[in-house]
């Protein structure tokens, strides 16, 4: 008896044995070395010491002004997630699930910005910006609005909603599967036995669908609001963070502060504080949403 | 059935296992192409050395094209050293990739940096190699370079010579010469006229100067040369002693210049937008008046081109006369030889390839593609072309009484190049003189604590 529980116990871990190993080497240890440099000074040379400073790194980042204003962009970025993005993906979710002609292609359509990938649709994006020549500038000159042109990814805080739009364009089709996958979940016949009592159009949305799918709101949420926190890719594509730090994220910053600027001891700092704030926020969510059931 | 279950978990963690060791292994070999082509199994002894080299050549330029036929020809030597290449054309991606490799100390063997202070973190963690005793040991290798060039390759407080330069320059200010005629003009000598042919040409509705700020060097130089040219070199030393502050009013003078250029659209419209590469094509286009660049613009840029000959080239013109002949120029890419984790071997192979990239040969063939200023004598030959606007520079350059690089390549903080040139941006984007010195002193302090 002891033997098998020992045989079953070795299956068990030689099973587990690939996902530790990788969260392990990817996860745990990345994490562990983050949080040993944030206490460090270090100049980003293999080999040269790490001084031990303490707390100065966290207190540099807090007073820093730069890392408010990331964090207050990354504010921006949820806002536009739940305001924009939510409403969006749920619309178009329950198009593509509703019985109309032409569902089939417009879920093609809808997601075809997520295969394109990030850089492409940001240089694509950042092309249809462009002052002088942008297809969104010259729409605006040929409609006899040439007041409302703008520098759009050069002008302070336009510039982060600039990117913010391009981003929900482009997720709005990843989003969308999430909340079709709740929809189609529902059964046919809660809508039928609603009809039958009268309930049709915007009502059984607002009284099934949306009820129904709290689910997939709850993994949205959660999915939108770290995802905002570390946004890099799009932004970086995009702006780079610029001009003069305008348009910084929290994880262009901690790039910046590594690679730029050298100061891998404060870029860890901000690495732990986006950490702790990710789990901290999830945790929030959760309890939100426990809460509510 | 149990038996497959234990099989299936078996497998599963030794593929595991050895997947991670194939990828520890994957690290100490390269497979990236050289740039003969040849798989480089090549050498005297039978055994064969491989450098990697870094540098931002990758671009289809005569320069950069004959700097990768010259590697090329130098792999197919019978040394026993294999060289790779790793080339980003790119500035900031090509020093992005240069910092992670210091971190994770896998670093090219030999690479190409400006110099100065960007390069004092990695001196003071001892990973450059002193290349003194090389250079004495081989004399004309070392006279060969003109002594002012060795500046941006010697610190303070570190005995020796780290790098050896590659490339020279002087930013001059290009002008078209359709355009001044048009306007009765002359080309500027002093600061007053060069803002008032800016007038003259906003008046007529042509744009003086087109930057792309969107490469932060470029408003960095402009701003290099107002301040060479209102405080002359004594400037640079005392901002990097900090005897002059970064919010004192000779700096705040040079930021107002520039608050006050771009209000009145004398750098040209959406400069945000615009990288270098787009300011080159508007000057070229014919309708911009000016354009300060450094000398290799003539070979990258306007050799063989019918532009060529309706350009000029001036002196940048001076605030105080006294700084007339102080100009903004030196050593530019300078190589370095890293000695993280290099075996002897290795590190031998570095400096033959140096002799070799630097050699009288090697930047007499360059010249014969891509004429510029160099910063080592050698033997010019028949096949190179003429060239009256280097020969106007070289005029510059020879009644050129004192030099610098980059204004903040002297300073003892090593980011203090990328602070200045991100706060300068900020003017392009409204900020006030007042503003970007604010900035810059928040790093200031922020260092000196």
């Amino acid at each position: 008896m002891r033997a098998k529980k020992r045989k079953d116990l070795i299956i068990i871990v030689m099973f587990l044995l690939p996902a530790i190993v990788i969260f392990a080497c990817f996860i745990a240890y990345p994490v562990g070395d983050t949080i040993f440099l944030s206490f460090r000074k270090w100049k980003g040379i293999y080999g040269a010491s790490r001084e031990w400073v303490g707390i100065s790194n966290f207190t540099k980042v807090l007073a820093d002004k730069d890392f408010w204003k990331s964090l207050l962009n990354s504010f921006y970025f949820m806002i536009g997630g739940f305001v924009i993005l939510m409403p969006l993906s749920f619309g178009l979710a329950l198009i593509i699930t509703s019985k109309i002609k032409g569902a089939k292609l417009m879920k093609t359509a809808y997601f075809m910005p997520v295969m394109l990938g990030t850089t492409a649709v940001a240089l694509m994006w950042v092309y249809i910006l462009n002052p002088s020549y942008g297809a969104v500038n010259e729409i605006l000159r040929f409609v006899g609005l040439d007041k409302v042109t703008k520098d759009w990814l050069s002008t302070p805080t336009l510039n982060i909603w600039c990117v913010i739009l391009v981003n929900e364009w482009m997720f709005a089709g990843y989003n969308m599967l999430i909340f079709a996958a709740g929809l189609v979940s529902i059964p046919g016949d809660l809508y039928e036995a609603a009809q039958l009592d009268g309930c049709t159009g915007w009502k059984k949305i607002r009284y099934i669908s949306i009820p129904l799918s709290k689910e997939s709101f709850k993994i949205f949420s959660i999915l939108c609001v770290t995802g905002c926190l570390k946004a890099f890719d799009i932004v970086w594509a995009m702006t780079k963070g610029g001009p003069n730090r305008s348009s910084e994220m929290p994880a262009t910053l901690l790039y910046n502060e590594a690679f730029t600027y050298k100061n891998f001891g404060k870029s860890s700092a901000i690495g732990v504080i986006l950490l702790v704030l990710g789990i901290v926020l999830s945790l929030g969510m959760n309890q939100i949403f426990r809460r509510k059931e | 059935m149990k038996k497959m279950r234990k099989m299936a978990a078996i497998l599963l963690a030794g593929m595991m296992v050895l997947s991670m060791t194939a990828c520890q292994g994957s690290g100490g070999s390269t497979d990236d192409t050289d740039a003969s082509g040849s798989s480089g199994d090549t050498g005297k002894s039978g055994k064969n050395v491989e450098i990697s080299v870094s540098t931002r050549y990758a671009s289809d330029n005569p320069d950069e094209t004959y700097y990768r036929d010259m590697v090329g020809k130098f792999n197919e030597m019978d040394n026993g050293i294999h060289v790779t290449l790793d080339n980003i054309a790119t500035e900031s991606d090509y020093l992005d990739k240069l910092r992670t490799s210091f971190a994770n100390g896998d670093t090219p063997n030999v690479f190409i940096e400006y110099g100065g202070s960007r390069c004092y973190d990695y001196l003071e963690s001892d990973a450059l190699l002193d290349l003194s005793t090389y250079l004495n040991e081989d004399k004309e290798w070392y006279d060969s370079f003109y002594d002012s060039m060795w500046g941006q390759s010697v610190y303070d407080g570190y005995d020796g010579i780290y790098g050896v330069p590659f490339k020279s320059y002087m930013v001059v200010l290009y002008y078209n010469k359709d355009l001044f005629e048009a306007q009765n003009l002359t080309p500027p000598t002093t600061y007053e006229e060069f803002l008032s042919c800016c007038e003259t040409f906003s008046a007529a509705g042509i744009t003086p100067l087109q930057v792309g700020e969107k490469d932060v060097y470029r408003f960095g130089h402009f701003n290099n040369c107002l301040v060479i040219k209102s405080m002359g070199v004594d400037g640079v030393d005392k901002l990097a002693s900090r005897e002059i502050a970064y919010d004192g009013q000779e700096m705040m003078n040079t930021y107002q210049i520039m608050a006050d250029m771009v209000s009145k659209g004398y750098f040209g419209n959406d400069i945000l937008d615009m990288d270098a590469t787009a300011e080159n094509s508007a000057f070229e286009s014919g309708n911009v008046a000016m354009h300060y660049d450094g000398s290799w613009y003539v070979a990258n840029n306007l050799m063989g081109k019918d532009f060529y000959d309706h350009v000029g080239v001036i002196n940048f013109p001076y605030i105080d006369k006294a700084y007339e002949n102080h100009n903004q120029g030196g050593s530019s890419d300078i190589w370095f030889i890293s000695k993280l984790d290099k075996s002897e071997e290795e590190i031998a192979a570095s400096v033959e390839f140096l002799k070799y990239i630097t050699s009288n040969d090697y930047f007499a063939g360059n010249n014969e593609v891509a004429s510029a200023i160099y910063p080592a004598e050698f033997t010019v030959t028949d096949a190179t072309p003429e060239n009256p606007l280097l020969e106007d520079i070289n005029k510059i350059v020879a009644a050129t009484t004192d030099m610098r690089t980059d204004v903040q390549n002297y300073d003892a903080d090593s980011s203090m190049l990328d602070t200045v040139r991100n706060s300068l941006q900020g003017l392009a984007m409204g900020n006030s003189a007042a503003e970007c010195a604010a900035q810059i002193m928040e790093e200031v302090n922020a260092f000196e604590e």
